[in-house]
């Protein structure tokens, strides 16, 4: 192992390497950390934030798909904010926030199955197994805090590409997400891996100064050895995470106001508060990207009952999350990102429900860097397809990276013979969002 | 030079003042403002290698040729781009402003057809990246030389031909190696590199290589790295992770080749193409249909919506898998335009692709909503003795089963006729698309549970493998929609149009929408200096393509080998990308030696033990890996091998280490895997509950860490924490990390714990201090304990079990048990 391949491949080596992509305009306002809010399952666009009055008009008349009907939301629409966004009653909190939000309304992805699409947002290609969005994040930027993990992801599905989604492919193991919890499983009991200590502290840190001991004998026997003094410090790295991370997971260290707000203790929100809680914990401690799961939003059936319900599992606490980022001076520069791997028909399927809609969705975004109280993009009258200001899933991993200060076509990593990006080699930074 | 030749042939067509205003007046602007941003040598960026910014290049064009033809709009590549059919070649793109106005296009059309008359001098500067050309010379394209063996200055050092080569280069250089290794370092190196496993404490000296080359602990050690590059897994992994519940056969195989030494040339023909070899009875033919496994066993995306699409897709996996694992070549990079670096272009990719889209790879999965690519099993027959594992379903469960399969065919049968054009109303369940969906699912997953059992239920032999397609297409079923595949951007396709041997169409970038002519199955021209494939009529060419790879004189195959055994051995290769022979590769650090291990391996007849054995009877294999100022400051990362690599132990190693310092190992094969034992259905989700992700990752056991099971998308924690492989892609030289998460999982798993104690209770039947330190430190490290290591573990002591698990535990987690010296 050479000293180059060695910086990269232990806890020493934070994240030197993507340097070269950093963005020449350094004055560019950017973002240093990411929180994702992945809606999995695909939500409604027509129902929440695209708003579609002719839709509504012409509910019973046929849609494009042979056979089918339109289906109008029957949620009220009404605008918001000094910016007047315009958002469904599915969202009375969030609504609040109307001006922090910039709507994507032209989003567009390739395949209408989850699996692929998934795949497609978290890594940008369904065909290959390729890094992650966290990743290749963490790759250009490194970490902010060498006791924590740069990357973590909650509660993230084991389906739909599982680690994939998460995963580092052929960037070197540290730059993967650490998984915390699982899909459908509460938060409120999920802990990482290994971090439990089998021994009381006093106990563990003799014994690691047993390993320690044996460790610094060996590396003067060797005079010389860059792999035994990195497992030195993984060592002392390993413990201090060990204390720090369940403070860091720790909601208790929160006051009874701040858990309220994210709707803590009631029912409905006390799932999806707990995590976006512990993802401002996180960022606040200095991880560098944050990705959420919540499902499962793929509203085939029953749309009347259960997309209300997805959506008031989520509103408060996204809220509270804005709001809570923004009063401690850490919204501008942390980048919240929401959104599933694609839309719904503006059609109905069967009744009351919606089938997949890849060429229009919307997604949103919030704080470092990008303008607020904004709307880009427009999908037809019905919400069939986007047809201005259309934005690929390449392009939206160009704007994030672009958002945190990364050059897309620059951010790369030699392997098999060639250099990969995020973006292969399409992508363009949609600069119309950036404040 | 040869841009001037263009050049002079080019200018000499006068024009006249007319052709020349126009051209300034029409042309000329627009070309600078619409094409010069990406297509000029003022370019941040040339894009497709095209520059328009003079008469040279604007003839010349870039990589899809020429970009105007004069006088013919239909060849001219700038008239159809600018037509803009669609946003893949429209041009300007869409995101450069997109079309232009028709007027504008018009003026372009009537240039080209008056000879495209342009003024503009000047010789197109492209700066290429790369030059195939000049890639030809590329050494590993090069016929193996027979080197003549160097006589190093210093003729007693060396004992072996290798030694005089590294000898030689070292002398050069002026550096000396370090002393050798002292026998306790040595035996334990020879230990884990030849079996993966520590020595024993009563250790024997005799004859010591022979007899670990002879182990099946070998051929387990050493299968494992083959399965690193054959990307083995029993998921299938990409979308929707389906367990393939037959791999395991495919494993078992590759421990067998190594345990009989099976010619490495011979391994390879079987693997690629053993379903085309001679056979000695059902027995052996199931064996080599096993081996061809390595074309079924790698990662697919059984969800795609479009047969055509996957099918092509798979031939690409395949080409990729046996392009690089065999030749350490990047031939997929010309999949969607000539290789960038090599000299392969997308008709030779092409003519592999007709090669591989003959084959019908057999992988086993369930169709169903998530699987609808789905391929039956080679059944094999009794008399081949194949094991089945004891999965058995109760007799009368299969009987009911059937019973509900036949009635859910009918149904599924009737719903979808009454779905097919022109079907009268009434016919037939009506349904929503949603519950139709539900009933086809359910109608392909009874199939899947019952038909890999027989009436009795006990298991079908069956294997994961490939034959050829048949030579002629059968005639296409009508008047039923087959759902199983297809789907809503399948543009309706049912098939992929792949039934029989045939040619591949060339698919323009790619793109399976954009065929262009078909290309002759055959060998990448350049690399197979002039060998062509001669098919037999009526196959694929598998074989002959195999026989091309296991052939002497492929001037890659032999190198590629052993320098991967090199890497495995030492740590790194002679040729570091052990992956990547290509002109992106690296170059040997030591040419000539590679070429006479190469030259060797053939002449020994492919034995891959003889080869092994060769190398680490060698001096430098058994240097010290003591550190050297003088030598580091000349040849910092070893390259030429002054010292032997301080490696980190894989993932396996470590385990099946710690289990056996604990005593607790048990070294029986295991037949199977869990997932073999689970059968067929998805990883992750709710609809498969005898297997799922926590199962695998928290997987454990006894037993060598090489029966663990192997999923795509989730691993063994043990395993996944140490970098293992991804087995997505075909890898011969792994990672390795230092990080956090391994020293948390030493220091706090279960596992660990669990070991640390079996070990202790071990060293505790001894006497005394020094007698359980002793032991333990012979355990771990293979060595007697040293001074300094006692006064530690002495201090940390109160001689009981606690105390004796943390010395255990924290011996597991020190640099001399984790690193081979």
């Amino acid at each position: 192992m050479n000293r180059r391949h060695f910086l990269q491949n232990t806890s020493l080596g934070f994240g030197w390497l993507g340097l070269s992509a950093l963005a020449a305009n350094a004055a560019a306002k950017s973002s240093k950390r990411v929180i994702f809010l992945c809606m999995r399952g695909a939500p409604s666009h027509v129902d929440t934030f695209d708003y579609k009055p002719k839709l509504i008009a012409d509910t019973g008349k046929p849609g494009t798909r042979a056979g089918t009907q339109l289906l109008g939301s029957r949620w009220k629409f009404s605008q918001h904010g000094r910016s007047g966004l315009w958002m469904s009653e599915l969202f009375p909190e969030l609504a609040h926030c109307a001006d922090d939000l910039c709507f994507l309304h032209g989003m567009q992805t390739e395949l209408p199955a989850h699996p692929q699409a998934y795949l497609r947002m978290h890594t940008g290609s369904s065909q290959f197994v390729r890094p992650s969005l966290g990743a290749w994040t963490h790759y250009g930027l490194g970490s902010m805090n060498e006791n924590l993990p740069g990357f973590i992801t909650i509660t993230p599905p084991s389906g739909f590409g599982g680690a994939q989604n998460y995963g580092s492919a052929f960037l070197p193991a540290q730059h993967q997400g650490t998984r915390i919890g699982a899909e459908k499983r509460p938060i409120a009991n999920a802990e990482m891996a290994n971090l439990k200590p089998k021994l009381n502290a006093a106990a563990q840190r003799t014994e690691l100064d047993l390993v320690q001991a044996l460790n610094r004998a060996k590396l003067a026997r060797e005079q010389h050895d860059p792999q035994v003094e990195g497992l030195i410090e993984s060592f002392e790295l390993a413990y201090k995470m060990q204390g720090e991370m369940p403070t860091m997971m720790d909601l208790n260290k929160e006051s009874e106001a701040t858990k309220k707000l994210y709707g803590i203790g009631e029912a409905v929100t006390d799932d999806f508060g707990r995590k976006c809680l512990l993802a401002r914990r996180m960022v606040e401690a200095g991880v560098r990207f944050v990705e959420i799961n919540h499902g499962d939003w793929d509203h085939h059936r029953s749309l009347g009952t259960a997309l209300p319900a997805s959506c008031a599992e989520v509103d408060r606490p996204l809220r509270a999350l804005i709001t809570d980022l923004k009063s401690r001076g850490l919204l501008q520069d942390t980048l919240v990102i929401w959104g599933g791997e694609f839309g719904r028909t503006p059609h109905a399927e069967g009744q009351d429900g919606r089938d997949h809609n890849v060429k229009a969705f919307t997604m949103w975004m919030a704080g470092g860097g990008v303008k607020g109280g904004f709307s880009h993009g427009r999908s037809d009258d019905y919400g069939y397809e986007a047809v201005d200001g259309q934005v690929s899933i390449y392009d939206w991993h160009a704007t994030i990276l672009h958002l945190l200060g990364l050059d897309h076509e620059k951010l790369t990593f030699s392997h098999a013979g060639r250099d990969f990006r995020l973006t292969d080699i399409h992508g363009r930074v949609v600069k119309e969002i950036l404040a | 030079m040869k841009l001037l030749v263009l050049f002079a042939t080019t200018s000499a067509t006068a024009i006249t003042p007319e052709q020349s205003t126009f051209f300034e007046a029409k042309i000329r602007p627009v070309l600078a403002e619409k094409c010069y941003t990406c297509h000029s040598a003022e370019a941040e960026k040339v894009k497709g290698e095209l520059l328009l910014d003079t008469r040279e290049g604007t003839l010349k064009g870039g990589e899809n040729g020429p970009a105007v033809v004069p006088g013919d709009l239909d060849k001219s590549l700038l008239i159809s781009a600018m037509r803009w059919h669609d946003a893949d070649t429209g041009m300007p793109p869409k995101n450069k402003g997109g079309k232009l106005a028709d007027s504008v296009i018009a003026d372009f059309e009537q240039w080209v057809r008056m000879g495209a008359p342009d003024p503009r001098e000047g010789v197109s500067k492209v700066t290429k990246s790369y030059d195939p050309e000049a890639a030809k010379s590329w050494w590993a394209y090069q016929p193996i030389t027979n080197p003549t063996v160097p006589q190093p200055k210093d003729a007693a050092w060396a004992k072996t031909d290798i030694d005089r080569f590294a000898l030689a280069k070292l002398e050069e250089k002026g550096l000396k190696p370090v002393g050798d290794a002292d026998e306790a370092t040595l035996i334990r190196r020879l230990y884990l590199d030849l079996t993966g496993l520590p020595p024993p404490t009563d250790v024997s000296t005799e004859n010591l290589i022979d007899r670990l080359l002879g182990t099946r602990q070998f051929a387990e050690r050493w299968a494992r790295h083959w399965l690193d590059v054959a990307r083995f897994a029993e998921t299938t992994g990409r979308d929707v992770n389906v367990t393939t519940p037959e791999a395991w056969r495919y494993r078992d195989y590759v421990i067998d080749a190594f345990h009989e030494d099976k010619p490495f040339d011979q391994f390879i023909r079987e693997q690629i193409a053993g379903d085309l070899l001679p056979d000695r009875g059902d027995a052996d033919r199931a064996q080599k249909l096993i081996a061809t496994g390595f074309l079924a066993v790698g990662p697919k995306a059984l969800n795609g919506t479009d047969p055509r699409q996957f099918a092509v897709d798979l031939a690409d996996e395949q080409i990729d898998a046996v392009s690089q694992a065999f030749m350490g070549m990047t031939v997929s990079c010309a999949r969607c335009h000539d290789h960038k670096f090599d000299p392969i272009s997308q008709r030779d990719y092409t003519a592999l692709a007709g090669v591989f889209l003959s084959t019908d790879t057999r992988f086993g999965t369930p169709g169903g909503v998530q699987g609808r690519n789905a391929s039956n099993l080679i059944e094999v027959p009794a008399s081949a003795g194949l094991k089945t594992l004891d999965r058995r379903m109760d007799p009368s469960l299969w009987a009911s089963k059937k019973a509900e399969y036949d009635g859910l065919v009918v149904r599924r049968d009737a719903a979808l006729a009454s779905r097919a054009p022109g079907a009268p109303q009434t016919s037939g369940e009506q349904m929503s698309g949603f519950d139709m969906v539900r009933l086809i699912t359910r109608t392909k997953q009874v199939e899947m549970e019952i038909i890999a059992f027989n009436e009795d239920g006990s298991l079908k032999p069956r294997v994961m493998g490939v034959l050829d397609k048949p030579a002629t297409a059968p005639v296409a079923r009508r008047g039923r929609m087959n759902t199983s595949t297809g789907g809503p951007n399948s543009r309706g396709r049912r098939s992929s149009g792949f039934e029989a041997i045939a040619d591949s169409p060339l698919f323009v970038r790619g793109s399976i929408d954009k065929e262009s002519d078909a290309v002759p199955r055959g060998l990448p021209e350049f690399i197979a200096h002039g060998t062509k494939l001669e098919i037999a009529p009526g196959t694929s060419g598998r074989l002959e393509l195999a026989n091309w790879i296991a052939s002497p004189q492929n001037t890659l195959t032999a190198r590629v080998t052993v320098n991967r055994v090199w890497q495995w051995l030492f740590g790194r290769g002679l040729v570091e990308s052990v992956d990547n022979f290509g002109a992106s590769g690296a170059q040997p650090s030591h040419p000539e030696l590679l070429d006479y291990l190469a030259r060797q391996f053939v002449a020994d007849g492919w034995s891959l033990k003889k080869l092994i054995k060769r190398i680490v009877t060698s001096r430098v294999y058994q240097l010290d890996t003591r550190y050297d100022e003088t030598n580091s400051t000349t040849d910092p990362d070893n390259t030429l091998l002054w010292r032997m690599n301080t490696r980190r132990l894989d993932a396996e190693t470590i385990r099946d280490a710690m289990l056996s310092a604990s005593g607790l190992l048990d070294p029986t094969p295991q037949a199977g895997s869990i997932v073999a034992k689970a059968g067929d259905g998805p990883i992750g989700g709710e609809r498969f509950q005898i297997l799922n992700e926590e199962m695998i990752s928290q997987a454990n056991g006894r037993y060598r860490s090489l029966y663990l099971p192997v999923a795509r998308n989730v691993q063994p924690e043990t395993l996944a924490v140490f970098d293992f492989t991804d087995p997505s892609v075909v890898l011969g030289a792994r990672e390795t990390t230092i990080v956090p998460p391994q020293a948390l999982y030493l220091m706090n798993s279960d596992f660990v714990s669990t070991q640390a104690e079996a070990m202790a209770k071990r060293v505790m039947a001894e006497s005394s201090f020094e007698k359980r330190f002793s032991l333990a430190s012979r355990l771990a490290y293979g060595r007697a304990p040293l001074a300094e290591e006692i006064t530690a573990a002495k201090k940390f002591s109160r001689d009981d079990l606690a105390s004796w698990t943390g010395i255990c535990r924290a011996l597991f987690a020190s640099a001399d048990f984790l690193f081979l010296n």
